[in-house]
């Protein structure tokens, strides 16, 4: 391996793709490394989950019970195995970002994340493509006359609806990060599979150490990115002097299922095809979401022969998921190493209040779609309703957080812009950041743009330094 | 066999579901966690096989041995804990029983 590149981009997620891409396309010298393997389509969705996820899809947080935590540990990082929806990172957000962080510049980064919606490919999701779930929760929503309930967007080139964008697309037609940023540079960057960053060490010329099939190897460069991801990169922040490692965010979810009287096949079409924020609580955000039998099995909130039930009804069941911007925080911390994340999360009571009214307002909305019978994710309670009237009077409130069947998706803000990182994504003398640790608070969305944009954000700075 | 296909095997028992093939299941989930899933796995076996229907029904009696209607309770009790350690030391195993158990059922469908 050459000792003689400009950057050393660590991880090939949404953010080390997009940087990469760019410095490539900008004439730099790129090493890009990547410890997960290539993705390949696998027909047993657990099979992927063992092979693409991080951990056998076994990590989680430890709070009030566990919280699981999946993200992707392969070529593409998380983008290989999300759901490919795509929502722009609010404005008054980014804005906000500016007038707390010197020199960050709100207005560009805007401008790029019009760029990454382009080069995803991103639109809105077919109504051929749509799963039944989503089509019920529209009419579910339309029944009870809600309005703004809509299709979402999503980054794919030719989607056929085959449902399994978590395991890996069986068609290629999602808009991966590699896809998207790397494979239009081939032959101009060095992609290293089975290379992990060991350490950074921050001057200039910045210096990596890192690991391989090959063995270990030291490369110096002009910078070293960080790209590993909000349970990882705090890691090597820390290593340098950031304060990094607290402000976890996760967008705590979960999803609620139910059962309806004709055959639905919910397996089919995209399984987060279509979403809404509550009316209400705009912290909430409705989505679609649909997983195999096995993986359903998993999170429905039963077990033996009660579960057993409902699995023998899968054919008929639908589910709807959603998210909460959490103002709770959690922390990652490292007694293993850098790829053995301790992950500590609380939620506190307010999130808790808004997980309890959406699981209400997707069983209400799903009875009103004709479900008979809707089941909330709630562990050891009575969480089964057959009408509107007795989930309205259903007395909620002294479930506790550990009781939640949760799942949580998107781990941000362990490194923090304006707090590990400056407005120029800069840790440290030749170390920056780009991943989902920089998003410097709860988004409220799913993150993949706002990450591929901090990415090109941080290239685009670097390749002006680098001319000047 | 390990104590988690034997787990397993007693569920699918227990519910009704078939059995054929998934020791075979069972051994290639196994296998494809890391050393320390697969550890989990065999505690969490331990846990719900041996140490559960002591600890949680008062009964000196392994899973498979129970009542049907014991280990229905059993399984309720389990999945209602809601505790740090009480989910981790259920968790890995329902992840890898129920894959086996309704992993070759999702291929058919």
């Amino acid at each position: 391996m050459t000792l003689d590149c400009d950057y050393v981009v660590a991880g090939t997620g949404p953010g080390g793709s997009a940087a990469a891409g760019r410095l490539a396309e900008g004439g730099a010298r790129v090493v890009v490394l990547e410890p997960g393997p290539r993705p390949e389509p696998r027909p047993d969705a657990m099979e992927a989950v063992s092979r693409y996820y991080a951990h056998a899809g076994l990590t989680a947080a430890v709070g009030e019970g566990l919280l699981p935590l999946p993200y992707g540990r392969a070529l593409g990082g998380t983008t290989a195995i999300n759901s490919g929806t795509c929502l722009r990172p609010p404005e008054e957000l980014v804005r906000g970002w500016a007038a707390r962080v010197p020199g960050f510049d709100a207005d560009r980064f805007l401008s790029l994340v019009e760029e990454v919606w382009i080069r995803l490919k991103v639109r809105e999701a077919p109504e051929s493509t749509m799963s039944s779930s989503s089509r019920l929760f529209l009419e579910g929503l339309a029944k009870l006359g809600i309005p703004g309930g809509h299709r979402l967007h999503r980054s794919e080139d030719g989607c056929e609806g085959a449902g399994r964008c978590c395991f890996v697309c069986p068609t290629g037609a999602k808009m991966t990060a590699d896809r998207a940023f790397l494979e239009p540079v081939k032959g101009k960057v060095d992609l290293r599979l089975g290379w992990q960053l060991v350490s950074v060490e921050p001057g200039s010329p910045a210096r990596a150490v890192v690991r391989g099939p090959e063995g270990r190897r030291a490369l110096s460069c002009r910078g070293v990115i960080l790209a590993c991801g909000s349970l990882s990169t705090p890691y090597f922040l820390a290593s340098v002097g950031a304060a990094a490692g607290s402000g976890l965010t996760v967008h705590p979810a979960a999803k609620v299922f139910a059962r309806f009287d004709r055959a639905l096949e919910g397996w089919h079409g995209v399984p987060q095809g279509a979403g809404l924020v509550d009316p209400v609580e705009p912290r909430v955000r409705y989505e679609g979401v649909f997983t195999p039998p096995e993986l359903a099995a998993l999170t429905i909130p039963l077990e033996g022969r009660a579960l057993k039930a409902w699995m023998d009804d899968f054919p008929r069941a639908a589910g709807f998921g959603f998210m909460v911007r959490d103002s709770s925080r959690g922390s990652v911390h490292y007694p293993l190493g850098p790829g053995n994340p301790v992950v500590r999360y609380r939620m506190n009571d307010d999130d808790k209040r808004l997980m309890l009214h959406a699981m209400r307002f997707v069983g209400k909305t799903l009875l009103a779609a004709g479900a008979r019978e809707v089941l909330l994710p709630l562990n050891g309670l009575p969480a089964s309703f057959t009408d509107a009237a007795a989930l309205e009077r259903a007395d909620l409130s002294r479930v506790r957080a550990s009781q939640f069947q949760l799942m949580a998706f998107h781990p941000l803000g362990t490194g923090g812009l304006g707090r590990a990182v400056d407005g120029g994504l800069k840790a440290a003398e030749g170390v920056y950041a780009c991943d989902g640790s920089v998003v410097p608070e709860s988004l409220g969305v799913n993150p993949q743009v706002t990450i591929y944009t901090f990415g090109l954000y941080l290239a685009e700075r670097l390749l002006k330094s680098h001319a000047a | 066999m390990s104590l988690a296909a034997s787990y397993a095997r007693a569920y699918a028992r227990h519910c009704g579901l078939p059995e054929e093939g998934l020791d075979t299941e069972m051994a290639a989930r196994l296998c494809r966690l890391p050393w320390w899933g697969r550890l989990g796995a065999e505690v969490s076996a331990a846990y719900a096989c041996l140490a559960a229907p002591l600890l949680l029904l008062g009964r000196a009696s392994t899973f498979a041995g129970l009542e049907s209607d014991e280990r229905e309770a059993l399984l309720a009790r389990l999945q209602a804990g809601h505790g740090v350690l009480a989910r981790a030391l259920f968790l890995p195993l329902k992840s890898v029983v129920l894959g086996a158990v309704y992993g070759p059922r999702g291929l058919r469908l």
